[in-house]
């Protein structure tokens, strides 16, 4: 909390105008063309890139909010689709993460819902939505903690295989997976007690509109959890280099340190989105026992825990 | 075996599909409510899942000390006492409550349960029924071999402690851990079976099976155990906790790794004229006699020799065992040590500023063995570790993961410390909503309790190695060590500590 509080007092108040030549900062590598911009002005649409042909086109044609998708992302995805449960595969590393990330989440919402934290299935009755889902890695251990859950993905694939592997298990065989995109379901006007956007938003085209569908899919006084990768050098030495090319732990390219957002970033397009942002928690490596553990240090990994607050102009 | 299900069933009134072995329920249902403890909550019952056969959380094969431990601990604490538990053991007498009368005349088997099982017992609200039985706490422990050159003794004091240990009948502690869980709400079901084979679900996920909605792609999480009486059950977790000889472990084809000891240990109780406080261990040259108070003036008797001398001390006359044991325990095969008085510890007298209590006391003679209590029972005694303990859906603990020689009365405690630490790391693996069969969260379990396990075992190993050799050099390094662990205070200190399980590592923790 108070480190949150010592970042908001970092951030100037800007007028909207120039915010994005305060946080446009120059860029080491530009390998792809989407630019962030923070301003309100429409982004430009990504440009086309090489879509292998598994993947189906997922854009609605008559929908008139830009996605959020951005098509090499979602090629990279579907080219591992099949490992998502294979704890020992690519996705290794995130399976080693999850019930850290889960720990974060089981303290602050228990606390957030007010229930019971030593109950073993505090989320009884609420509703939340993991989007982008993937496989459904945090989807299920959400269902066994008693909430009812929905999971959405872009890639047709991966709700596929989150569908098959939730169906092993009565407890989880109740998630409803969908293809779709968050901003599809705010047009349906569907809205949840939790949105939870962990690891997407840095392979977002925009992520500001990605935050302004989460919070409309938000209930008044709900919780929204955004984790993501700080853009740092040492987020870049240690995610990029280091995971990706010397440890291998995830193929290379999954990443485009330009895509990080720093969280003074996440925390602006949040506010701007009327989500507050009220902890935040980092994720340390402990390379001797092979276990994540939650820290205070936001450098690398870092997972943020927002409320939304009453728009004053709904 | 079919029709003798179908009778039962339609006994009390169900009608279910036979084909399919019907999950056991009707046996299980009546077998359990005939106890007199609480009734609601044993029995899988006649109100809910008799048709449909509900699959346990998890199924514990084997009731003794271990597994018992493990399900009362699951019963106690908060984010495991939902789940459902089967319990498969064919002993009668679990099913019935296990009572056990005072004027019973104590087992030959019994266990030394060190401090730090005692204060886990107590974490989970067990001890104290242990302490309604006849129980014994001893605070002194003295440790000498035959060559007569040197001894030590142990003292609880010397740790700041009460006691050392506390010896324990067997059937006390189950006795004590299953009325433990009896008084909590847990859902238990007992099955008076053996486990005949099991099935387990060897792939996650083939991704050609179209998605269905038949109770088959429902059970493909699941193990399924076939046991003995015909009955089947279905169960996420498969707990090993069957001994030894361990079904499971033989079923789940973990490999393991050991060797037997060329000794058996005779095991028996005997009498004397007073209480005995204290702990004795002598080595001889074909292994080590122990003496262990279990209190009301009756101690119990672990001797290790080699198979020819057992089979014929088990079978010779009660008084000439008796004739035997003193002097095994006196002066037989050897002087006794030389009592040190304060001050002529030698080299050693520059820890006189920090002695402990124990190394100024002398040798003592145990206590005098009048008559054998109980018929005399031979093990056969080996060393054996399975290479691992997790695999998906299966875990061992116990006996059935390592056994060890009793010349340390660690083995049970070692089971003891693996059923806490699983259902430690069941209980954090619930909190953040993993599924418990999944392997990752057992393999913490094993990486856990793997390295203190195999630890304990080379260390007892080595003991056993070290004293059956009557070499002349080694038998003065022997002296040598028992010199130093009695007149060296923090090498003392640390052993005590060791044995009692309150540290990991012997010497440099």
């Amino acid at each position: 909390m108070a480190m949150t509080w010592k970042l908001l007092k970092q951030l100037r108040p800007l007028p909207t105008a120039t915010a994005s030549s305060i946080l446009h900062r120059p860029r080491f590598l530009n390998l792809h063309n989407a630019t962030r911009l923070f301003s309100d002005a429409p982004p430009p649409l990504p440009p086309p890139s090489v879509e292998p042909p598994s993947i189906p086109p997922p854009q609605n044609p008559h929908s008139p909010s830009p996605s959020s998708l951005n098509q090499t992302e979602l090629a990279k995805f579907a080219a591992i689709a099949g490992t998502w449960w294979d704890s020992e595969g690519p996705f290794k590393p995130l399976h080693a993460l999850n019930p850290t990330r889960l720990a974060f989440i089981r303290s602050t919402l228990c606390r957030h819902f007010r229930r019971d934290p030593l109950s073993a299935r505090p989320f009884e009755g609420l509703k939340f939505i993991d989007v982008g889902c993937g496989g459904g890695i945090l989807s299920e251990p959400l269902a066994r903690m008693g909430a009812s859950v929905t999971g959405v993905d872009a890639v047709e694939k991966n709700i596929k295989i989150a569908r098959l592997h939730a169906d092993l298990d009565p407890v989880t065989s109740s998630i409803e997976y969908h293809c779709t995109t968050a901003e599809k379901l705010v047009e349906e006007q569907r809205s949840f007690d939790a949105v939870f956007a962990l690891e997407v938003i840095e392979h977002v085209a925009n992520p500001a509109e990605f935050c302004k569908s989460l919070s409309a899919l938000t209930v008044p006084d709900g919780a929204t959890l955004i984790s993501t990768i700080n853009r740092s050098m040492r987020a870049y030495a240690t995610a990029i280099i280091a995971a990706e090319y010397i440890l291998h732990w995830l193929p290379k390219g999954t990443h485009q340190w330009s895509s990080f957002l720093t969280p003074e970033e996440l925390i602006l397009i949040l506010e701007r989105a009327s989500i507050s942002v009220q902890e935040m928690a980092g994720f340390a490596y402990n390379p001797l026992t092979g276990r994540w553990s939650l820290s205070d240090d936001i450098s690398v990994n870092f997972i943020a825990y927002a409320t939304k607050t009453e728009t004053s102009t709904s | 075996m079919n029709s003798l299900i179908r009778r039962k069933l339609v006994e009390n009134g169900y009608r279910l599909k036979v084909p399919h072995k019907g999950f056991c329920t009707g046996a299980a249902a009546r077998v359990s409510s005939s106890n007199g403890a609480p009734p609601s909550n044993d029995h899988v019952g006649q109100q809910k899942s008799s048709d449909r056969g509900e699959p346990y959380d998890v199924a514990i094969v084997g009731g003794g000390m271990v597994g018992m431990a493990f399900a009362c601990s699951l019963a106690r604490m908060p984010m495991t006492k939902h789940l459902k538990v089967a319990i498969i053991d064919s002993n009668p007498a679990l099913s019935s409550g296990l009572s056990i009368k005072k004027e019973d005349p104590p087992d030959a088997r019994v266990s030394t349960v060190t401090p730090a099982t005692i204060s886990l017992f107590k974490d989970i609200g067990a001890w104290k029924y242990v302490e309604q039985h006849r129980h014994a706490y001893f605070d002194q422990m003295q440790v000498w071999d035959y060559t007569g050159l040197g001894y030590t003794r142990y003292d609880a004091r010397d740790v700041h402690k009460e006691y050392l240990g506390c010896v324990v009948e067997n059937k006390v502690l189950q006795s004590s851990l299953l009325s433990c869980m009896q008084d909590t709400d847990f859902q238990k079901t007992i099955y008076p079976s053996i486990l005949s084979s099991m099935a387990l679900n060897p792939s996650i996920l083939s991704m050609g099976v179209k998605s269905t909605s038949s109770g088959l792609n429902e059970r493909g999480n699941l193990a399924k155990l076939d046991l003995s009486d015909g009955n089947s059950l279905y169960a996420k977790l498969v707990v090993g906790a069957d001994g030894s000889k361990s079904r499971v472990r033989e079923l789940a084809g973990f490999k393991t790794t050991g060797w037997k000891y060329s000794q058996n240990a005779i095991i028996c109780t005997v009498e004397h004229t007073a209480e005995n406080r204290s702990a004795w261990q002598r080595f001889l040259p074909t292994g080590p006699i122990a003496l262990l108070p279990i209190g009301d003036n009756f101690s119990n008797i672990v001797w290790t020799m080699n198979p020819q001398e057992a089979t014929d001390r088990k079978l010779m006359v009660e008084d000439d065992f008796v004739k035997n044991v003193n002097y095994a325990l006196d002066y037989g095969f050897g002087p006794h040590p030389k009592s040190s008085n304060f001050g002529s510890g030698g080299i050693f007298s520059w820890f006189k500023t920090d002695t402990t209590i124990s190394a100024n006391e002398c040798f003592k003679v145990p206590l005098k063995v009048v008559k054998l209590a109980s018929e005399r029972m031979v093990f056969p005694l080996s060393l054996m570790h399975a290479n691992n303990y997790a695999s998906k859906h299966v875990v061992l603990i116990g006996d059935a993961a390592h056994t060890v020689h009793p010349l340390a009365g660690q083995g049970v405690n070692l089971g003891f410390g693996d059923a806490f630490a699983l259902s430690r790391i069941i209980s954090e693996g619930i909190a953040v909503g993993t599924d418990i069969a999944e392997v990752n969260l057992l393999k913490r379990y094993e990486a856990e309790r793997k390295t203190a396990n195999v630890t304990m075992m080379a260390i007892l190993d080595g003991f056993q190695r070290a004293y059956s050799v009557d070499f002349g050099p080694l038998n003065v390094l022997r002296a040598a060590a028992f010199h130093g662990a009695q007149y060296i205070p923090p090498l003392k200190r640390s052993i005590i500590s060791y044995a009692s399980g309150d540290q990991r590592l012997p010497i440099f923790s």
